[in-house]
């Protein structure tokens, strides 16, 4: 048993370190960790003191990309929002993932009427819209960071519970789940041996792809003054910030666009390369120098279990109404 | 040992939908019942039905004199203690995230409840692994690295796990070119030999259940049109629907009328 999951986990990093956009968002990943435990105060006054008799200038030599409104090096500032705007994000994104795919799974367990009328929340609840959701969630629980991340939290989880109620819901039509009940394993085992390990890489997907929606809707709330407040910042933040004094400095726009667009990627292709390999459906059978026959294994391995595959229909109905 | 009778199976719908209509089937202790007709005539809802998976609607089914009409709790926990069912496609029917030793590993522990330790269950599903002629090298692969023919030897090796003494196979070579068929078929003779194990064998390819059954079922649209012993139905086919299935087989490995006595290994 303990050798087994040795092999098993050799394989899989194998089957990660086998793929360069794993390997590239691996370390723009790791970069952005490191930003994230120096912090703000990594970063000395250049991010936070404000100097106003240079306010708003474009990139001079002393600051690359400028200054914001109230003359804080750009770049610097950037860097040290990296902390709050990921961990914020992450954490409601945590919040929807954990709370979201309980309720979604319980709703997939449970009988006709559960189902009916869990459906139905789910679908009221998606109706509202997300900002509409955070809204008041924010109405409730108080302005501020906290308040922030409990509202993106509550907002995205009736997408990942209506995700994950369409995911174990496919999983259970599937002849191999007849098979276990009719082999007589017990409804745990068939909960995570069967279901769990079926619907997890999907799931890794979803969340690491939220996460860079997490912090586009973290922004949103910044901009109707929701979000975090003064002293502290975030990327939303900036940008709002930048957004007004786009024709006196664009950089303090673009700046932190550009890293919320970085990590956007990072989080999509990390996640990405994290099913593929936690799929022993599309492991190679030897590592191969041979792209086209790996390829040709990958095709191969999807064609025979489709159910491995997101749904684009699915995933489109996660994204419906996101900001 | 297992009888329907005047067994119906509906689905629900909308609109609902009579898959079987009221049929009788028998399958003696110690013997190989097989039962054909065209593809949705029925064949898979009353395999489904008899094991348990899909509600039976009128009618009722016994297992060795036990009622195991739409089980629950006990009379489920009795059939599924006796009776196994093999599916028709192998690719499938295997939880593609689980090394094929641990799928039968499961099986194994579910039989013996608590009486074995893990590291005995698991080479009680070695053993069995064996028995049906997967490789060694196969055991600790993933089900999309095997082939159908492996495959449906694991789904017939976990079935046998838990020691059954009704087998139901529904088109377990349906899926499978000829050669591996062929094997497959042999395997289930020998096991026929060597186990004391009743068979309800399901194909709509009537050479594969003339080289196995004693007695044979035919079925059109959710009714049973003929039935009888082997020898009977395939010489001596009295409804115009049989003989033209007859009359349509493809052949199993070469000349066409070969008895269940004496088709060598294939
Ligand atoms: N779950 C279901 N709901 C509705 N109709 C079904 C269902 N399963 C099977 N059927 C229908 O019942 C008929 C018999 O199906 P089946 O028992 O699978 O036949 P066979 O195994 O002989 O091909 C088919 O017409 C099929 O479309
Ligand atoms: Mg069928």
């Amino acid at each position: 048993m303990s050798s087994k999951r040795h092999g098993t986990t050799r394989q899989m990093s194998k089957a990660f370190l086998s793929s360069p956009t794993g390997i590239i968002s691996g370390l723009i990943l790791l970069g952005l960790t490191v930003l994230v435990i120096m912090g703000p105060n990594g970063f000395g006054d250049q991010a936070t003191v404000s100097d106003m008799a240079r306010s708003s200038e474009g990139p001079s030599a002393d600051h690359r990309w400028g200054t914001d409104a109230l003359g804080r090096d750009i770049f610097t500032r950037t860097l040290a929002a990296t902390r709050l705007s990921i961990l914020y994000a992450s954490a409601a994104v945590f919040f929807a993932m954990i709370v979201g795919g309980l309720v979604g799974g319980l709703i997939a367990a449970g009988g006709p009427r559960v189902r009916k009328v869990g459906g139905a929340v789910i679908d009221t609840m998606m109706g509202f819209g997300d900002i509409l959701l955070a809204v008041v969630v924010v109405a409730i629980v108080g302005v501020g960071a906290k308040g922030a991340v409990l509202a993106i939290g509550v907002a995205f989880t009736p997408h990942f519970a209506r995700f994950t109620y369409s995911l174990v819901d496919s999983v259970m039509v599937r002849d191999y789940m007849s098979a276990a009940r009719v082999v007589g394993v017990s409804k745990s085992g068939i909960g995570r041996r069967y279901v769990g390990r079926n619907v997890a890489d999907s799931l890794v997907i979803v969340t690491f792809t939220t996460v860079a929606e997490g912090i586009m809707a973290m922004s949103s709330l910044s901009f109707l003054g929701l979000g975090i407040q003064s002293p502290q910042f975030d990327w939303g933040q900036m940008l709002t910030d930048g957004v007004k004094n786009f024709y006196l400095n664009p950089y303090a726009a673009l700046v932190p666009a550009t890293l919320i667009l970085i990590t956007g990627l990072a989080v999509n292709l990390f996640g990405d390369a994290l099913a593929r390999a936690v799929n022993p459906v599309l492991w190679s059978e030897r590592p191969s120098l041979f792209r086209s026959k790996l390829r040709r294994n990958r095709a191969k391995a999807l064609a025979m279990t489709p159910e491995i595959t997101i749904d684009p229909a699915m995933e489109t109905e996660l994204r419906k109404g996101r900001p | 040992m297992l009888e329907l009778e005047n067994v119906e199976v509906t689905y629900p719908g909308p609109p609902p939908f009579t898959a079987v209509k009221g049929i009788n089937l028998s399958v003696p202790t110690g013997s190989t019942v097989g039962l054909v007709g065209e593809s949705g005539s029925g064949k898979s809802s009353i395999a489904r039905a008899a094991i348990g998976l899909t509600p039976v609607t009128k009618g009722r089914i016994t297992l060795d004199g036990q009622d195991v009409t739409n089980p629950k709790g006990k009379s489920l926990r009795y059939l599924r203690g006796r009776a196994q069912l093999v599916f028709q496609d192998p690719h499938a029917s295997l939880n593609p995230r689980m090394e094929i030793a641990m799928a039968v590993q499961e099986a194994v522990s579910v039989a013996t409840g608590k009486r074995l330790n893990s590291r005995e269950c698991a080479d009680a599903a070695l053993d069995l692994l064996d028995k049906v002629g997967v490789p060694k090298a196969a055991m600790r692969r993933y089900p999309h690295q095997l082939s159908g023919g492996q495959l449906q030897r694991v789904s017939i090796a976990r079935a046998l796990a838990l020691e059954p003494s009704l087998m139901i196979l529904d088109e377990v070579t349906a899926s499978l070119d000829v050669s591996v068929q062929a094997r497959i078929l042999n395997l289930l003779r020998q096991l026929q030999r060597e186990l004391d194990v009743s068979m309800l064998y399901i194909s709509h390819d009537l050479s594969v259940i003339r080289y196995l059954a004693d007695h044979v079922y035919v079925m059109r649209h959710g009714e049973m049109v003929e039935a009888g012993t082997a020898d009977q139905v395939f010489d001596a086919p009295q409804q115009e629907y049989t003989q033209a299935l007859l009359s349509a087989v493809p052949t199993l490995g070469g000349s066409r009328w070969r008895s269940r006595h004496d088709l060598v290994a294939g």
